[in-house]
């Protein structure tokens, strides 16, 4: 699954930490979640979507894959 | 800083006084065990109480609230949880394979005569609950690499 988080916090001049915080996750789930290698829950991509101000499927694009946990 | 560390702390230590005087004073089996219960408590029970004073100075509010709410956010991680969920399957199946390899490897030494089964037995389980902490560290640092 592809996402524009990364993007979506670059525009708002967020470092990943400072938004961490504001999701009140780690600056780790910020960068996996950023690099791809962890999709978050739905939970945490509805605040991720809250936060930004958008839908999720604004910020997630689905790929044709479904696996919530990577290998 | 809750009340509580500072109490706690204050018993640790009083428990590990209690413990080094009986040490001191007393020539049993049992010596061992107060020398050990004395340090943990010592060491334990005086770094709580240090920590305590440290940390309800005011000068430290602020850094004692940052350092909080960024414990709050590790235990609620959900990366982190998925991460210590895995690395607690992989330390599970690794004890039990050591499990079933120190039975074959007892039931060879106790066979052959090369052990003795009462000591023996002590030693291996206390390497057990090493192997089983050091391969659950290990397994959470690997997992860590991945994400």
């Amino acid at each position: 699954m592809e996402n524009r988080v990364e993007q979506f916090r670059k525009e708002r001049g967020l470092s990943q930490e400072d938004f961490a915080r504001a999701i009140r996750v780690s600056r780790q789930t910020v960068s996996s979640i950023e690099t791809g290698r962890y999709n978050p829950s739905l939970d945490l991509a509805f605040d991720i979507a809250d936060f930004f101000g958008k839908t999720i499927e604004e910020i997630f694009i689905r790929d044709g894959g479904n696996n919530h946990e990577k290998k | 800083m809750k009340k509580s560390e500072l109490i706690s702390g204050i018993i640790l230590t009083l428990a590990g006084v209690a413990a080094l005087i009986a040490a001191i004073l007393t020539e049993t089996s049992f010596d061992g065990i107060f020398w050990g219960i004395a340090g943990a408590g010592l060491c334990l029970g005086v770094g709580r109480v240090i920590s305590w004073f440290h940390w309800s100075s005011p000068a430290q509010a602020d850094r004692l609230k940052e350092l909080q709410e960024n414990k709050e956010i590790a235990q609620h991680d959900e990366l982190n949880r998925i991460i210590m969920d895995r690395a607690g399957r992989i330390a599970y199946n690794f004890s039990l394979l050591l499990i079933v390899c120190t039975m074959l490897i007892l039931t060879v030494l106790y066979a052959a005569g090369i052990a003795e089964k009462h000591s023996f037995t002590i030693l291996i389980l206390g390497g057990l609950l090493i192997l089983q902490v050091v391969a659950g560290i290990a397994a959470v640092a690997h997992i860590r690499k991945k994400y």
